[in-house]
């Protein structure tokens, strides 16, 4: 399954990158001929010289490999590399092959190029849970646990055990700044706090929250609450990160107003007392009995 | 040592005024009492506003007798510590808190013989003067760890 899912997503990279070079190149000479000066450009040989061309330099760097695809870095890296080499070829290509050398078209081919394959590369780090990383079955998994300050983070550490598994890389948020050595072993990040008192560090917290979120891009977000661990959910529905209330043991009589929130937005809910379960609502037990 | 303890978020008046007479009725215990005071100064205990979670560790473990709000921070720790705790829910009506979760918390563990629960002042006074010093025994122990059903539930889904 996951090896079918590999062949087709880099195939469908190819085919975006390969669509995106000819499309700047098509832009490119529509606006130089009709704005500047006409080409009389071949465009059919130009065009497949640019994907063979971009096949050659892609395959020296291994970019669409699957040890490459999981990587985001490893991926920025073959594609600057990928490009100069494709330049460099295009560019000796057009001098050779091409009735009259444009060196205006030739720049400004080469800038929309590199502007909308860096853009494309950006915009699959946002993603690259969501799409890439699924790819990577080698790997630890990569956690973030969530839970403001008091009882909702005692709670999250009770889970010690699963994060200390060594199949899991836990990245720790919480709201204050000195509890890292609670975690030692693992990443820790302070957000600030946000409670009922104060709106404006509702938005400060969510901004914080999905900062961290998109730079240490989990594969997974595990929280025990409160608001923190809200926009925690709330992100990793947007970028298609798998996510996991767990409403606190404080919730005795109903699930807190957040855990039904968590209902509409979180992969799964938990509840830590039998009678709150329900179809979408899952109860496997407590933090509290050993 | 009495620990007594209110939480990170909010101030709970109706406790640290019941604390305060407490210490005039045992003038040789000894109160180490963290909470937010809002409208009620208290003259016969000193008060901290926060503490780090290290220090509050370490009072738990040292204090013959936990008192403090239904929180369940608070809670957890003292079963693991096995130290007697008694809890006083904050209410709604009273602005201590967004809803009336600490009342349901506070009634189930009391029906479950975890926690000494005081619904009111009195009551905990009565409470204290009951156990404080002789009786002194926590009703209930927990392990450190949430239940291995939890954990393996959540370690299946993550790797699902």
């Amino acid at each position: 399954m996951k090896n079918n899912t590999s062949i087709y997503l880099r195939f469908f990279f190819l085919v975006c990158d390969i669509i995106l070079i000819n499309t700047a190149l098509l832009v490119c000479n529509y606006l130089l001929n009709k704005y500047y000066t006409p080409l009389y450009l071949n465009l059919y040989s130009c065009i497949s010289a640019s994907v063979i061309i971009w096949l050659l330099s892609t395959n020296l760097f291994s970019l669409y490999t699957e040890q490459t695809v999981v990587k985001n870095n490893a991926v920025f890296r073959s594609t600057s590399r990928s490009i100069v080499v494709y330049l460099f070829i295009f560019s000796i290509y057009s001098f050779l092959f091409t009735n009259t050398v444009n060196i205006v078209f030739l720049l400004s081919y080469y800038f929309v190029l590199a502007s909308g394959l860096l853009l494309s590369r950006l915009l699959s780090r946002v993603f690259e849970n969501s799409v890439i990383a699924r790819l990577n079955n080698n790997e630890k998994v990569n956690v973030l646990a969530i839970a403001s300050i008091g009882g909702h983070w005692v709670q999250l550490l009770r889970l010690m055990p699963l994060f200390n598994l060594s199949t899991n890389q836990v990245t720790f948020v919480s709201t204050w700044e000195n509890v890292d050595n609670m975690v030692e072993g693992h990443k820790y990040h302070a957000v600030p706090d946000a409670n009922r008192h104060n709106k404006f560090n509702l938005l400060k917290c969510g901004w914080a929250i999905f900062a961290i979120i998109i730079s240490s891009r989990p594969q997974i977000i595990i929280t025990t609450g409160a608001a923190p661990g809200l926009f925690g959910v709330l992100a990793g529905r947007l970028l298609g990160i798998k996510t996991v209330w767990i409403d606190s043991i404080a919730n005795v009589e109903k699930l807190s107003l957040s855990g039904y929130i968590a209902i509409k937005l979180a992969d799964r809910v938990y509840t830590q007392w039998e009678h709150l379960s329900n179809r979408k609502v899952v109860f496997a037990g407590n933090i509290l009995e050993e | 040592m009495i620990f007594v303890t209110t939480g990170t978020q909010e101030p709970f008046d109706r406790l640290i005024k019941a604390i305060d007479e407490l210490a005039l009725i045992f003038p040789d215990a000894e109160f180490k009492v963290q909470a937010f005071t809002a409208d009620y100064n208290p003259v016969n205990i000193d008060v901290f506003n926060k503490m780090l979670p290290s220090e509050f560790d370490v009072s738990i473990k040292n204090a013959d007798l936990v008192i403090s709000h239904a929180g369940m921070g608070t809670i957890i720790s003292a079963l693991v510590n096995s130290v007697p705790i008694i809890v006083m829910p904050r209410l709604l009506k009273y602005g201590e808190h967004r809803n009336e979760h600490q009342l349901a918390t506070a009634k189930k563990l009391d029906d479950m013989g975890y926690v000494n629960v005081a619904y009111n002042e009195d009551e905990l006074i009565a409470k204290v003067k009951s156990i404080w010093p002789q009786n002194l025994e926590s009703l209930h122990k927990v392990g450190k760890v949430a239940s291995k059903e939890l954990i393996n539930s959540l370690s299946n889904f993550i790797n699902q």
